[in-house]
């Protein structure tokens, strides 16, 4: 099954279909959905703010990075279903979008850098990384978060 | 430096670097569209 034929199964499908019948059920799942992203994006700005000591800097960043990943891995969670749940109503909409594809892009760009890069560094003690490296990493995480919601609004827009 | 630590700032440039040249184009599309629409 190539990607064309998967979006057309998609927006097929039982899911694509609720989500196309029943408006209020599918402003629900965008409201989920852009409810988490808040938290997703609180819980970056929170963590890489701290690593450029900018805010909470009478906080260890050790406890604030920790603390924010538990929050990160449940916002995201959230946002991949309710994502999927929206997508399956305007599949080949979506399919036809270039920001969908530059947001999914972004998106698993970033969800490789955390889960790859970012978290693995971070959890070993701050003082012992460079602090350059942490700001680094900070700048980057912000711009490949920033970039995911940039696009994904932008797909209403074009 | 340890290795993990020279992958995360590649990594790190590497994204910066691509999201640079990726915003620098839509920018300039932008203004290109609005040079054609308004002059």
């Amino acid at each position: 099954m190539d990607v064309m034929s998967f979006f057309t199964w998609l927006e097929g499908s039982t899911l694509g279909h609720i989500a196309k019948s029943y408006g209020g059920v599918y402003a629900v799942a965008q409201t989920v959905h852009l409810a988490s992203m808040a938290l997703l994006g609180g819980t970056v700005l929170v963590t890489d703010l701290r690593l450029l000591n900018v805010a909470l800097r009478d906080v260890p960043s050790n406890a604030v990075a920790d603390g924010a990943h538990k929050w990160f891995k449940v916002a995201l969670a959230i946002i991949l279903l309710s994502g999927i749940f929206m997508v399956a109503g305007v599949a080949m909409k979506a399919y036809y979008n270039d920001f969908y594809w530059a947001k999914m892009a972004a998106l698993a760009a970033g969800i490789l850098f955390v889960f790859a890069v970012k978290r693995p560094l971070l959890k070993r003690d701050h003082s012992q990384i460079p602090g350059w490296l942490l700001k680094l990493v900070a700048v980057a995480s912000i711009t490949v978060w920033f970039t995911v919601a940039a696009c994904g609004r932008w797909i209403g827009f074009s | 430096m340890n290795l993990r630590e020279k992958i995360a700032a590649a990594v790190s440039l590497a994204i910066i670097l691509t999201a640079a040249v990726f915003w620098v184009i839509q920018i300039r599309g932008v203004m290109e569209m609005l040079k054609m629409a308004y002059g």
